[in-house]
């Protein structure tokens, strides 16, 4: 049902302009010259912002005060490099605004990122950046952080404390184990800047009673999303660009951000395809962890605290809908940003006489945030759940950590970690030789007992564990810990380095020691994360390949997405996975739109759908028994078991029933093996095992599978669901950055009930060239695939060193004296 | 040929490629294992032909990964020098290893198999000048080579052999120092009276200049003869010594040495102390037995100062023999190779000699030797020397290169101690790689080892000599290498026997660093008790140390010398004789021999009547000759039992004469030493050779121990 007393109906009788140019920057470290954003779209007229097609308003107001009299707040070139908004010409000073404009009003800015924050261990730091607009950041603010804790925090001890761009606001002992308690500051005038704001916690929390390193496990502070949040006071102005307003989104109590798609000609083709391609440009302006589409046909958006509304159509659909549309959108594209009142969020208005002309104006929306050709990516976007943006190491980097944004910390406690990420191209070959280096600069007394060590984890597996032998205290001054690259991923990667302290004290733990904090370690930001030179070739199918991107010298063809009906949530869908691919390969990709009977030609492609629509065979080609669906429907109620898992299951007969003597000690040795050099039985397989089909479980939302196309060297993905609302909801979880950064081998299963995903390996995989042959690449490669495929290595040496004493018996005995 | 070369480059540089990458640990380990299985079966089986070399190349794969390994990921970080400055000097040791390892895998990849005689036309022998040097041996000793170089087959009228004396030089003669003086004329007037006596021409000459190269360049100059052979004083040839190796020079106008081996009939001090010469191949019969065949291919074979035969017309050549080293054989041969003369290798004993009997007569000859090598290495440079193919470029420096073991070894005794003691971390790797690399690569080179020259070097004894020596070797090596042409020649000693159990002068050292070894063993042990998150690491320094420590204590063995009266060990013989006593003849046979007597079983009712300590004498038909032989015995011991007596006797020469018969009862059938050699060249493999050394090891270190308390109390040993 339409609702035409949508509150915003109101505010587009004047605002509906084309936005002037706005600084738009592809990264925020991006000093290239401004660009515009977005203008009109009409092929005759040149670039320059139009003011002329939209009667521009006096400012309603002047701007705010910005430099209250006492805060020496930087404001006039704000520290962080953020697209500066005090820096525009006079006349573009504030867009058009709607002269009844709300009220000075509080509003809320959720902060966390993510469904839950919680900070564990003796000191946890978490470090992310919002996006405030120019009426966001101008106005009063509060901050409040609610937090709740592990009920053996040593208050006395403990402190969570919160910066914003360094500055630090809350400082509060960590005392609240009973219930979540709000803490609630004035943030000064200034602090805030328009762009991106530095978000920084910080906890500090030793035990109550307990000196040993096991119990520091057990220290926690959670923050509740729903409940941390700037209090904004200010009006509301109209955005200065799509691009301001879509960065600025923010997130919801639970850490989303979503884009409501109203698209009245949503089942159309080509309407469908410049959506999808939108939906990329906006998410790679967004670049928010947990980013999600919603389509409709019918409902005008209303969007709420991190979403944003986006009405899509032609003049003639949106206007028998949408009567205030401005008349302009019948002769020219126009791409406009409503403000949102009070709590609402911004709306975003693109339409156009045809379908054409809105095409172009999306591309010109995308033009401002995808990178130039030729232009070489060297940071993934991450700040947005993790500051600073990772770094796209293409290996022979070598980088101090505090570029990372490690700090030197000095230490009294017993378990540090700290983290970085750095990230790596989806063409990622070389975990199974890989091993980069962690130069260390580190520092400790003689307090610290050998038997203490450094650990550095890569997504969370141990890598390496450098013990710590000096009895007297020492300094490593750049000490190389080898880091095997065995779980880099394509993509961001988290690399921790934790330290455990070992002393006597701790040992021997009196009264006061858990709360003593004299330094005993100190690790500094000099300290260098030194990466490989590393192979690189694609692999199909690997699914973890999504979440890294490519730099290409050739710009890539269109991709094809493949979708048997258009509606609403399928196209969700496939927004939602398009803009988080978008986003990891820091690009929008070429859409067009096919049906799953056409011919698919060669090229990669996509394929979104239920399981119904997808045709047997395409089933078959990505691994899914298609004779299984019958029984893949969506459960009612509790998650129901599996049916018999058969390698679980062997294995547990296996275990029940002894073998013989023999066996026992083949087994006990190929255990030994596996412990001691992570060899089985099955790396030394010669002849790969073909991928069987699977049946997907009952309780899988979503299918992720990723195959070989027909033809051979193309990339073809698909998710598939029971049903298109399981569709919908399973790709909106998986795509969730937590659970995303899980995907990997041929086929990943979430399962939104237990929030499971599940990784099926390939064994076949086919290797795909990626970047033009080199000898360098080719040894590199060589060495990847030789190291995972290790009995054909001594295979090759034997082959290789049995030829060579023929050939040297063979010269040999035509050398030298001979009898 | 050239396609050959190609095909064989081709395939060693895929073969570098392939071992080149950096793959992970768990395909080195099973590389590793595969490899060694395989060595294992090849060693077993030992197939001859290509398969000797596909072992050799799956060994060396092993050894190039080890390198490539140990190279890009083992150096400790230059930011710490106490660790980076030890840390390299071991990888540069261990690289010399591996070098050493490449030459001589080269070197004797396809010896040549042992040599026919060469053509022999008895009518067109050339003339032979035999050149017996000697300085200050014992009459006796010369008196019995002496007749044994007379007693040579070959025709009287083309051999004259030479006893040039550099013991009675009118330098010497004219000394102011007057017991030298009077020693030299005695010694002068002795020689010349047994030279006369044996038909032989003796030589002196004004003044001892440029040592044993001059000597022998004296007698180049007051001779003729085509060819010229040379036997040190204490090497006695076999009758057939000419016949073996003249014939080579009909059949190639260019060559300049035929060089047979050393054969020793008496073992060195550590066979002598360790008991191992009757069951355990002597050391040099690696170098004789394998080296020089291999040197042979390729035409490389080398001078080894006696027992060979060299070509008047090259040593004119080259101005005779050269004495720029102390080490003029290797030197004359490496000037005439790079002129242009061949030279190859008769693998036949063909002279039995004497060696150094004491340790430190043992190592006063090993410095001679390392330095002469040093010397030719600074000054003839072999690996760049104009006029030498390649491979005899790679030959020369394998051998002169060899001798700075000294380097090594102290390398690898010290860096165990460094970590054990002071805690250096001077070779950074993980537990699983240093079995994947470091442990494959000990193994495969042992068992190379073992597969080239098992049944010429058991396992461990190339360890343990190297070891015995560095201790004085290393001094030195390092003096004549900063002070190149500081080195005189020394005259080794050879005839000494050893009267009493004592520690040898020079043993002290290995006590010193056999304790200090024990600390680090004391250390080991402490310290994986008290450090267990570092046992590993301690754990495998200390199994380094503890074979170090295996060695060390074999050594003490080694330096304690045992009492041993025979001179030279006695060899069967079987030959008839009579036997005189007192005018009586009865039938006898020779049992055994040895320089200075024999054993004999005679059949006769009243021979128990023979007192100990009598005057016999036997009569016996020398080899060559058809009148019958009688030599003088003194009956040292009698067991009679019915008719039969075993008689020991010692040799009574009346005469100079008499020697001849004494050498041709000793020397004179050479295939009896080669059956001798034989009898001890088995391989016992790698493992029960370990097991073997370990038990070895373990009652020398006792031994020792016992000699050092014995002579802490002062009592003689």
């Amino acid at each position: 049902m339409i609702r035409p007393c949508n509150p915003l109906l109101p505010l587009l009788a004047g605002v509906l302009a084309l936005v002037p140019a706005a600084r738009a920057q592809v990264a925020p470290f991006d000093m290239s010259p401004e660009r515009s954003t977005l203008t009109a779209p009409v092929p005759q007229a040149p670039v320059p912002p139009a003011p002329q097609i939209v009667p521009r308003q006096a400012p309603a107001q002047p701007m705010p005060p910005r430099t209250p009299p006492a805060a020496p707040a930087p404001t006039p070139t704000p520290a962080i490099p953020a697209p500066s908004t005090s820096a525009r010409p006079p006349e573009q000073a504030v867009p058009a605004k709607q002269a009844a404009a709300t009220s000075a009003q509080t509003r809320r800015r959720y902060l966390v990122p993510a469904r839950r924050m919680v900070l564990e261990g003796e000191r946890a730091e978490r470090n992310w950046s919002i996006y405030l607009e120019d009426d966001e950041a101008s106005g009063a603010a509060e901050l409040q952080v609610t937090f709740q804790n592990a009920v053996v925090v040593a208050p006395e001890a403990s402190a969570l404390k919160v910066f914003i761009n360094g500055n630090l606001l809350v400082d509060e002992p960590i005392a609240a184990a009973d219930a979540p308690r709000p803490v609630r500051v004035k943030v000064p005038a200034g602090l805030l800047q328009p762009g991106g704001n530095r978000i920084r916690m910080l906890a500090v929390q030793r035990h109550r009673t307990d000196c040993d390193i096991r119990s520091t496990y057990d220290l926690w502070t959670e923050i509740d999303p729903s409940q941390t949040f700037l209090l904004l006071d200010g009006h509301r102005t109209t955005p200065d660009s799509i691009q301001e307003s879509v960065r600025a989104m923010g997130v919801d109590a639970t850490g989303a951000s979503q884009f409501q798609i109203w698209m009245p000609a949503l089942g159309q083709t080509n309407a469908a395809a410049a959506a999808l391609r939108l939906s990329q440009g906006l998410a790679l302006m967004a670049a928010m962890p947990n980013l999600s589409f919603q389509f409709s046909a019918t409902a005008v958006p209303t969007p709420g605290r991190g979403q944003i509304g986006v009405i899509i159509g032609t003049w003639s659909e949106l206007q028998p809908l949408f009567p205030a549309l401005p008349e302009t959108a019948r002769q020219a594209a126009i791409a406009t940003v409503l403000p949102g009142q009070g709590e609402s969020g911004e709306t975003l208005l693109v339409s156009g006489p045809t379908w054409d002309s809105i095409r172009s104006a999306v591309d010109t929306i995308i033009g401002t945030v995808d990178p130039q050709d030729g232009a070489r990516q060297d940071i993934v976007a991450t700040q947005r759940w993790s500051a600073p943006d990772a770094p796209l190491l293409l290996g022979g980097e070598n980088i101090p950590l505090s570029q990372l944004g490690i700090e030197t910390v000095e230490f009294g406690g017993r378990r540090l970690r700290m983290a970085f990420t750095i990230a790596v191209p989806s063409d990622f070959y070389a975990n199974a030789y890989g091993e980069a280096t962690l130069l260390l600069d580190a520092a400790f007394t003689d307090e610290v007992r050998p038997g203490s060590h450094i650990d550095v984890y890569v997504n969370g597996n141990i890598a390496s564990t450098l013990p710590i032998k000096a009895t007297q205290g020492g300094i490593f001054n750049q000490l190389p810990v080898k880091v095997p690259l065995r779980h880099i991923q394509p993509g961001p990667n988290r690399i921790w380095v934790e330290v455990a302290l070992d002393t006597a004290a701790d040992a021997v733990c009196l009264p006061g020691t858990p709360a003593a904090d004299r330094p005993r370690f100190a690790v500094f930001d000099s300290s260098r994360w030194v990466m490989p030179r590393f192979a690189r070739l694609g692999q199909i199918p690997n699914l973890s390949e999504l979440a890294g991107t490519l730099p290409s010298v050739e710009p890539p063809r269109p991709l094809l997405l493949s979708m048997d009906r258009l509606e609403p949530d399928t196209l969700g869908a496939a927004a939602t996975l398009l803009g988080k691919r978008a986003m990891a390969d820091g690009a929008a990709s070429g859409i067009e739109l096919g049906s799953m009977s056409q011919a698919l030609g060669s090229r990669d492609a996509l394929f979104v759908g239920t399981a119904a629509q997808i045709p047997p065979k395409l089933l078959t080609l990505f691994g899914i028994d298609p004779t299984a669906l019958t029984s893949w429907h969506p459960q009612v109620g509790s998650v129901t078991s599996d049916r018999n898992d058969t390698p679980a299951s062997m294995s547990k007969w296996r275990s029940q029933i002894s073998g013989s003597l023999l066996g026992d000690r083949l087994s006990a040795l190929e255990q030994w093996m596996n412990r001691s050099f992570d060899i089985s039985i099955d790396s030394l397989d010669i002849i790969r095992r073909r991928d069987g089909l699977v049946e997907p479980s009952v309780n899988d939302t979503v299918v992720l599978s990723q195959t070989l196309s027909p033809d051979g060297g193309n990339r073809w993905t698909a998710a598939i669901a029971s049903t298109s609302t399981d569709l919908r909801d399973g790709v909106i979880g998986l795509t969730e950055q937590e659970n995303w950064r899980q995907i990997a081998g041929r086929q990943t299963a979430y399962r939104a009930r237990t929030g499971e995903v599940i990784v099926r390996s390939a064994s076949e995989i086919n290797l795909v060239q990626t970047v033009p042959f080199s000898l360098a690449n080719f040894r590199l490669i060589a060495t990847n695939w030789l190291s995972s495929n290790i009995l054909i290595y001594a295979i090759v040496v034997v082959a290789l060193c049995s030829i060579l004493g023929i050939a040297t018996t063979v010269m040999l005995s035509r050398m030298g004296r001979r009898t | 040929m050239a396609r050959n070369v190609a095909f064989w480059a081709l395939s060693s540089a895929l073969v570098v490629c392939v071992l080149t990458l950096p793959v992970s640990t768990q395909t080195q380990l099973i590389l590793s294992f595969t490899i060694v299985v395989l060595i294992t079966v090849l060693k077993i089986t030992a197939p001859e032909g290509k398969w000797r070399l596909i072992t050799l190349a799956l060994g060396t794969s092993i050894v190039i990964r080890y390198v490539f390994w140990r190279t890009t990921e083992t150096i400790p970080p230059v930011s710490q020098l106490e660790n980076f400055i030890p840390g390299i000097l071991v990888y540069l040791a261990e690289m010399y290893s591996v070098l050493m390892l490449g030459l001589s895998l080269f070197i004797v990849a396809l010896p040549l198999p042992t040599r026919s005689g060469g053509t022999v036309e008895r009518d067109r022998l050339p003339k032979v000048d035999v050149f017996v040097p000697t300085y200050n041996e014992e009459y006796d000793l010369l008196a019995n080579t002496l007749a044994a170089a007379k007693a040579l087959d070959y025709p009287e009228d083309k051999l004259q052999i030479w006893l040039l004396d550099d013991g009675g030089t009118r330098q010497k003669q004219h000394s102011h120092d007057v017991r030298e003086a009077e020693t030299a004329i005695a010694r002068h007037h002795s020689l010349m009276e047994l030279c006369r006596v044996l038909g032989v021409n003796y030589l002196t000459r004004d003044r001892n200049e440029h040592a044993k190269a001059g000597n022998l360049n004296n007698g180049l100059a007051h001779s003729t003869g085509e060819l010229v052979a040379v036997f040190d004083a204490d090497h006695a040839p076999a009758r057939n010594f000419l016949l073996e190796t003249v014939g080579h020079f009909q059949d190639d106008p260019k060559l300049f040495l035929v060089q047979t081996p050393h054969f020793f009939i008496n073992p060195d001090p550590l066979e002598r102390n360790l008991q191992t010469f009757e069951r355990m191949p002597s050391e040099n019969e690696m170098f004789y037995g394998i080296i020089q065949k291999g040197l042979d291919r390729w035409n490389a074979a080398f001078f080894c100062g006696s027992a060979a035969v060299l070509s008047r017309a090259a040593l004119q050549e080259s101005n005779g023999f050269n004495g720029v080293s102390i080490t003029e054989d290797c030197e004359t041969a490496i000037v005439l190779h790079s002129a242009g003369w061949n030279s190859i290798y008769v693998d036949k004993p063909l002279i039995a000699g004497l060696q150094p009997a004491t340790f430190a007569s043992f190592i006063a000859q090993r410095s001679r030797w390392a330095q002469g090598m040093m010397q030719i290495l600074r000054f003839k440079a072999p690996m760049f020397r104009s006029g030498l193919s390649l491979p005899q470029r790679l030959c020369y420096t394998s051998s002169t290169l060899f001798w700075l073991f000294p380097f090594t070894r102290a390398t690898f005794l010290l860096a165990p101690l460094a970590y054990l003691f002071f805690g250096l971390e001077i070779f950074t790797s993980s537990g699983g790689e240093f079995l994947a690399y470091t442990g494959a690569y000990m193994v495969v080179n042992m068992m190379l080892q073992n597969y080239l020259y098992g049944s010429f070097r058991w396992p461990w004894i190339s360890e343990l000599y190297e070891y015995i020596q560095t201790v004085h070797l290393l001094p030195a090596v390092i003096s004549v290498m900063l002070n190149p042409r500081k080195p005189t020649f020394k005259v080794t000693a050879k005839d000494e026997t050893v009267s009493d159990d004592h520690l040898s002068e020079l043993g002290r050292p290995f006590f010193i660093i056999f304790g200090i070894l024990i600390v680090a063993l004391l250390v080991t042990a402490y310290r994986v008790y008290t450090e267990p998150y570092n046992a590993d690491v301690i754990l495998v320094v200390g199994g380094w140390n503890l074979l170090n420590l295996i060695i060390a204590g074999c050594a003490l063995g080694v330096v304690s010398e045992r009492r041993d009266r025979a001179s030279s060990r006695r060899f069967r013989v079987r030959r008839r004789c009579e036997l005189g006593v007192d005018g009586r003849w009865y039938p006898a046979s020779i049992e055994d021999v040895s320089v200075g007597g024999m054993r004999l079983q005679a059949y006769g009712k009243d021979l128990n009547a023979v007192s100990a300590d009598s005057l016999v004498e036997i009569r016996f038909k020398p080899h060559g000759s058809e009148e019958m032989a009688r030599l003088p015995l003194l009956v040292r011991s009698l067991h009679a039992s019915g008719e039969m007596a075993t008689l020991g006797c010692k040799y009574m020469p009346a005469d100079a004469s008499d020697h001849r018969w004494i050498a041709d009862l000793i020397f004179a059938n050479s295939s009896q030493w080669e059956q001798f050699q034989l009898g001890r060249r088995r391989n016992p493999g790698m493992l029960r050779g370990s097991i073997w050394f370990l038990g070895l090891a373990l009652y020398q270190t006792s031994r020792g121990l016992s000699y050092f308390i014995r002579g802490l109390r002062g009592k003689p040993a």
